[in-house]
């Protein structure tokens, strides 16, 4: 034991003086070991910390309350709240500290209607109380409530509506009653007004501030919560609201405290939370969405890993293809002392020894310096892709990957010293080449090749693999396939050169009959490089081109689903409407696209899709498009969608209240259809006006026009009637007669005309058009249902068209079945019929948000056919990229429209580079490009190293009187043939490799079917990286030859030197 | 086959050796016969390729021969397993060979230099150092223990080569053309040191040289021509060597008289044989 620790040691001063003597080649092995080591370990650091980053990504995505736990309770007295809050707050069991904790609140379970003493009627809301309100309340007038004595009303802050409604101010009498009609004793004083903060976080889930309703809706829902402090609440709970409280504990996510390897914990945690809170208090609701976020989280890493060990394979596979051929430069260089090593006698294991120990040591070097750079890799990579502060560590997998890769290194050292040891001393002495029959053959390069093909053919046959997972031949065949390229432009190189030696025997120019013929008798160290220099150069070529490829099918994406540069959801100002006010702030038309995005479903199969409504002019100059997307310019695509002059519909102008006159027959008295008008606002709204069930006979039917009756000025538009059956499948039978409308505004009625048949139309559900008689001189509209009752029939306006004119998606097409030219019916949001007739097709429509099942219409005509309200005072709007479509949005803005929702390509874009595809190809562009570098470093140091053995052959050269050009031209030209040949055909089997790989490895692309992603080189890209590349090796090689040259001095020629 | 004779370090007998050069075979040896007693010195002489070296090297057990026997110290060497082969390079014979720094480390000191093969044999570290201070003071080095190799004139590194051939005291040193690439002041020092490590260790040493005056510092000189042993020398005269097969290789000048090709009578005598130069009648008539 002590003679190996002996012969250990001694054997190491040898190695490390041997690697200090031979600095660069130690440099060389070191950078080399650890690259291979780092890219290991930086795959494993990196996919860990794009996990975490994709974690953390998911859980600021959602409130920290949604994302941590909820638990509701409804209580009959203040002991079942105690209890509870004993249970939450003080079990160990529960202990999660990820979670804050608990902030308890106290809430009516339906709403309270408030009143001012002696008047009954009010508006409805929730009473709330909630721990620590007074620390969150922004009060707009008077103080916070307070506990108050128990007699006393209970202090109350009630919102501004609340406040308007019923004209409280701080000190106001209020009182509340149950919805069972029971009342709050003894009753609320009003302390303050308060200002609702629904975007405050600290209100958790708690929906106490509903958004305004919309004007015309005619109900009157509840409105903002009236606040109470929770004492007094808990208080109250025992007296007058016995059974009408819920208890709410809320505990918030720290994101700061979940990682992935708590995150199992953490769940199982919630989890075990939710039971045992269950079963200490029945009936409880327990809510948190923490368990399908970390799934979701858990899902995204999976889908990162297959790329990501894509890339690390590949970027691994490389170097050590680099380790074996510098491992064996190195033992090459030792040769000459384990030759005399053996002469004197060294045994083989001795010999053995001598031979590793220099890799050995380097290894151990490189482990840690490796797993430094990978780190640092990891981390630079994390700074500019990931979550910001998300951590990048050094984790076990990552050390156990380095360890690895730094046992394959050793085991490449060992092989190549095996190779040393087993060779003759005069065989090392004399650097006789191996015997025919001991050399590697052609086998393996064959089996390689033949691995490849098979790889490229298994992916092109196999179509696309969607989602990650393991495929073994996605994620070997590239990098088998340019390796096989590498050593087919390995073996071509001597033979290419050979055939420019006998074309050149007959020239004058020495300098390239030299050169060809020293490239054409190369074989060994140099052609081994060569293979090195070519797969390094070709996986950058194959990452390079998969990410530009990715870059802009990324940009095309992105763009397509967002629609144009920006993409905005605006509120507009009362009275406007989107394109009124795209026309104001955008004039000429090219910098704003007003538009409605809404769902819709085919009729028959109930298919949905996404229906998109513009203005056609303004989406050919706004909106992004692409020439493959339709087989004909979008000019020509979109013309038909222009809307035709229309009558346009009735005006009523102000109106606060509308009268229909309708005489009806045979009209079913058990169940009587309803009259309801639909109106068009100024701002582009339907609303829709109820005048109640139909009676026999001639009556005017008569309804308010707006909120609460209240003075409108604003001005309507009559769209159409629509009788509906009362119950289902009573139908709508009868005789109606439509004989003309009339307005009020204050106490004067207008009339607004009859139903002329020319003007008006009648449709059935189903989108039928019904037969309509009219009423000789007096304008009125006659329909006759007797036959077929239906459930719902329209009389339509004529400026409704019947059929809107629509761009449709492929996918709609083969939904549907339709072609060119043929009618779709299809529902809007609201269930109304449309019917789309074709006009064009298109494989995508941007500003659909990436459906592949889509429409395009006319905004004007689906306004005008369409019912949809969710969109009342709001509207969609595209704008252009660059400051003057900046501009347009910031008149939009002055004159009084309220962004909601901003969306830009550029960060669509940014968010899909920062998924896991993405994220991968940046890790194999960078690894591969650090690659290159080092089988460029490492061609150079073998040119160095193999020039310094030939400075004899210049230096006989210069003793001889050779010219200056003559000794270095020919030395020059060969080296530059080797590297460059390594260069460009890299370059060339990369491409070749990505264009052949690209369309089948979607781990590379996550290709979306809409747009349908394009696969063409980015030449100009490449162009400039192959010119750099060049130039870089060009300035490499001046250096090399240039000291070649400036050593190899007549002096060399004594033979003491030498 | 005869036996190595009583007080040989070396006998080879009948020793063919055969490389196999690009693509075809060259005989280097075709049948040696020699024996070197021991504290001998003694000089290989020949032209390139005549296969000086690969003798050396079959001696050396660096390569088996092809055919016959070689024995060193009683071992023969054709015969020893693997393993023995390499402890017999270890402690039983030295090399020095023609270009100074192939023998040596580069980036190693003389002192490192010298302990390598002692190293390699398991010398204890004390006996080591004493033994390569020793080995220093022998060659005139002491002043260069801890200089780099790369430090020291190509003289210097030769005998520091040859005192690391030595390091582990074996009983036959093998010296290839050692003063090939020295000056005449540095060789003559190299020369001096073999032979006062004869006188002082009896160690046997076999060199090949091209240097008439190297030759004439040994005890006896072998002329071996076209893979055989041609000629001997003693006291400055060359005597032909009758072969196994009574193979006689003629020296150079008489060579002149009777070329390659040529016929000769042998004509016997009490004492002397005589050659007498003739045509043989058939080609005389032509």
């Amino acid at each position: 034991m002590r003679t190996i620790s002996r012969e250990a040691f001694g054997g190491l001063w040898l190695a490390v003086r041997a690697l200090v003597a031979r600095a660069g080649l130690t440099l060389a092995l070191t950078a080399l070991t650890a690259f291979a080591v780092g890219v290991a370990a930086a795959g494993a650091m990196y996919l860990r910390a794009a996990g975490e980053s994709l974690l953390q990504d998911r859980l600021a995505a959602t409130s920290p309350f949604s994302a941590g736990l909820l638990v509701e309770r409804r209580v009959a007295t203040s002991t079942e709240v105690e209890r509870l809050r004993q249970l939450l707050r003080h079990d160990p069991r529960l202990a999660v500290p990820a979670l804050t904790a608990p902030l308890f609140g106290l809430e009516s379970e339906g709403f309270l209607t408030y009143s001012r003493p002696g008047n009954s009627d009010g508006p409805r809301a929730r009473i709330a109380a909630r721990e620590g309100l007074c620390g969150h309340l922004r009060l707009a007038a008077g103080r916070c409530p307070a506990a108050g004595a128990q007699d006393q009303p209970m202090q109350a802050a009630v919102s501004p509506r609340m406040a308007r409604r019923l004209g409280l101010r701080p000190g106001s009498r209020l009182e509340a009653t149950t919805l069972r009609g029971e009342a709050v004793a003894p009753g609320l004083v009003v302390t303050g007004i308060y200002e609702p903060t629904p975007t405050d976080p600290w209100w958790g889930m708690r929906a106490y501030f509903p958004p305004p309703p919309e004007r015309g809706g005619g109900s009157d829902p509840p409105i903002d919560a009236v606040l109470v402090d929770h004492t007094a609440l808990l208080r109250e709970l025992d007296r007058s609201l016995t059974r009408n409280l819920s208890v709410t504990a809320e505990r918030a996510l720290d994101p700061g405290r979940v990682r992935l390897s708590n995150a199992t914990a953490l769940v199982g945690a919630v989890t075990q939370f939710r039971r045992e809170a269950w079963a200490s208090a029945g009936g409880t609701r327990v809510e948190s969405r923490l368990p399908s976020l970390v799934d979701q989280a858990r899902l995204d890493r999976r889908a990162l890993t297959t790329p990501v060990l894509l890339a690390t394979v590949q970027l691994d596979a490389l170097a050590m293809l680099m380790l074996l051929v510098v491992a064996r430069m190195a033992a090459d260089a030792r040769a000459g002392e384990i030759a005399l090593a053996k002469l004197r006698g060294a045994s083989s294991r001795q010999a053995f020894l001598l031979a590793t120990y220099e890799l050995t040591v380097v290894t151990l070097l490189a482990f840690p310096l490796g797993l430094a750079v990978g780190w640092g890799g990891a981390s630079a990579l994390a700074r500019v892709q990931l979550r910001p502060g998300v951590p990048v560590a050094v984790t076990l997998p990552a050390l156990g990957v380095a360890a690895v890769v730094s046992v394959v290194a050793l085991a490449a050292a060992a092989l190549a010293g095996t190779g040393q040891v087993r060779r003759r001393v005069l065989a090392l002495w004399r650097r006789e080449r191996p015997e025919p029959g001991t050399r590697h053959g052609l086998v393996p390069e064959l089996a390689l090749l033949a691995a490849a093909i098979l790889g490229m053919v298994s992916l092109r046959l196999g179509g696309p693999r969607q989602g990650g997972g393991w495929d073994p031949v996605a994620l070997l065949a590239p990098a088998l396939a340019v390796l096989a390229g590498g050593l087919l432009a390995a073996r071509a190189l001597p033979a290419l050169a050979g055939g420019l030696v006998r074309a050149n025997a007959g020239s004058r120019s020495l300098a390239i009959y030299l050169a060809a013929r020293q490239v054409a008798r190369r074989g060994g160290a140099a052609l081994r490089v060569v293979v090195l220099l070519t797969a390094a150069f070709g996986l950058v070529a194959f990452a390079v081109t998969v990410r530009q490829d990715q870059r802009r099918n990324h940009h095309d994406r992105a763009w397509t689903e967002v629609g144009a540069a920006r993409a905005l959801q605006v509120r507009l100002p009362p009275g406007m409407r989107g394109e009124r006010i795209a026309a104001v702030a955008d004039p000429g038309g090219r910098q704003l696209l007003p538009g409605l995005r809404t769902g819709a479903a085919v009729a028959f199969s109930g298919t949905p899709f996404t229906l998109l409504g513009v203005d056609p002019d303004r989406y050919g100059r706004v909106a992004f498009w692409r020439e493959d997307f339709a087989g004909q310019p979008l000019g020509r695509l979109l013309a038909p969608l222009r809307p035709t002059a229309r009558v346009p519909p009735p005006e009523l102008g102000p109106a606060e209240e509308i009268e229909v006159r309708l005489a009806a027959d045979s009209v079913a008295l058990s169940a009587p259809p309803e009259l309801t008008a639909e109106l068009l606002g100024e701002d582009g709204r339907i609303i829709q006006v109820l005048l109640g069930p139909v009676r026999p006979g001639r009556h005017a039917y008569r309804a308010v026009v707006g909120a609460g009756g209240a003075a409108s000025t604003e001005s309507y538009r009559l769209l159409r009637l629509r009788l509906d059956e009362s119950e289902e499948l009573a139908g709508v039978t009868g005789v109606y007669r439509f004989e003309a409308v009339r307005a009020r505004q204050g106490d004067r009625w207008r009339l607004i005309g009859g139903f002329d048949p020319d003007r008006w139309y009648v449709r059935s559900a189903q989108g039928r058009v019904l037969p309509t008689t009219a009423a000789a001189g007096s304008g009125a509209l006659v329909i006759a249902l007797h036959r077929d009752p239906e459930a719902r029939v329209t009389v339509n306006s004529a400026a409704v068209p019947e059929e809107l004119p629509a761009v449709v998606t492929t996918g709609l097409l083969e939904d549907t079945g339709q072609a060119v030219g043929g009618l779709l019916s299809v529902r809007d949001a609201q269930g109304t019929l449309l019917k789309l007739k074709v006009t064009g097709v298109a494989r995508a429509l941007p500003g659909t948000d990436g459906a592949f099942v889509a429409a395009l219409v006319d905004l004007d005509g689906l306004l005008l056919y369409g019912r949809d309200t969710r969109l009342a005072g709001r509207a969609h709007l595209w704008a252009a990229a660059g400051p003057q479509a900046d501009a347009a949005v910031g008149r939009l803005e002055r004159l009084g429209v309220e962004i909601e929702q901003d969306l830009t390509a550029g960060q669509r874009r940014a968010d899909l580079g920062r998924q896991a595809p993405a994220l991968a190809l940046l890790l194999l562009v960078l690894g591969a490009a650090a690659a290159a570098v080092l089988a460029t470093g490492g061609m150079m140091l073998h040119l160095y190293l193999d020039g310094r053995r030939r400075r004899f052959e210049l230096a006989v050269l210069d003793a001889l009187g050779a010219r200056h050009r003559d000794q270095w031209l020919p030395l020059a030209l060969e080296h530059a043939v080797l590297v460059g040949w390594g260069v460009l055909a890299g370059g060339a089997v990369g491409l070749a490799t990505a264009l052949v790989v690209l369309p089948a490895v979607p781990q590379f692309l996550d290709p979306p079917r809409v747009p349908p992603a394009l696969h063409l080189p980015d030449w100009p890209v490449l162009t400039v990286g192959a010119g750099l590349a060049l130039a870089l090796v060009a300035a490499g090689l001046s250096l090399v030859v240039a000291g070649l040259v400036r050593a190899a001095r007549p002096e060399l020629l004594r033979e003491e030197v030498l | 086959m005869t036996p190595p004779a009583r007080g040989s370090l070396v006998a080879c007998r009948d020793l063919f050796q055969i490389y196999r050069l690009a693509g075809h075979e060259v005989v280097a040896l075709q049948g040696v016969d020699l024996d070197i007693a021991r504290g001998e010195l003694l000089a290989l002489l020949g032209p390139s390729g005549a296969g000086k070296s690969t003798l050396l090297a079959l001696v050396g057990g660096l390569e088996r021969p092809a055919a016959g026997r070689v024995w060193v110290d009683g071992q023969d060497l054709a015969r020893l397993p693997e393993a023995a082969l390499t402890a017999f390079r270890r402690g039983r014979v030295g090399f020095v060979l023609q270009t100074p720094a192939r023998n040596l480390l580069p980036y190693a000191s003389a002192v490192q230099n010298l302990e390598l093969p002692m190293r390699l044999a398991g010398v204890p570290a004390a006996r080591r150092r004493e033994r390569a201070r020793a080995l220093l003071a022998a060659t005139g080095l002491q002043a260069s223990g801890g200089r780099s190799v790369r430090a020291l004139s190509g003289g210097e590194q030769q005998r520091l080569a040859v005192a690391v051939a030595v390091a582990n005291e074996p009983p036959l040193l093998l010296a290839d053309e050692p003063t090939s690439q020295l000056d005449r002041g540095n060789a003559a020092r190299v020369l001096e040191l073999l032979r006062v490590l004869r006188d002082q260790t009896g160690t046997t040493v076999v060199m090949v040289t091209h240097d008439p005056e190297a030759a004439e510092a040994m005890d006896r000189t072998v002329s071996i021509r076209g893979g055989r042993v041609g000629a001997e020398g003693r006291g400055g005269v060359e005597y032909a060597v009758v072969g196994p097969t009574g193979l006689l290789q003629l020296p150079a000048h008489a060579l002149e008289v009777l070329p390659p090709g040529a016929r000769a009578l042998v004509e016997v005598g009490d004492g002397p044989v005589l050659l007498h130069p003739v045509e043989p009648p058939d080609e005389a008539s032509r």
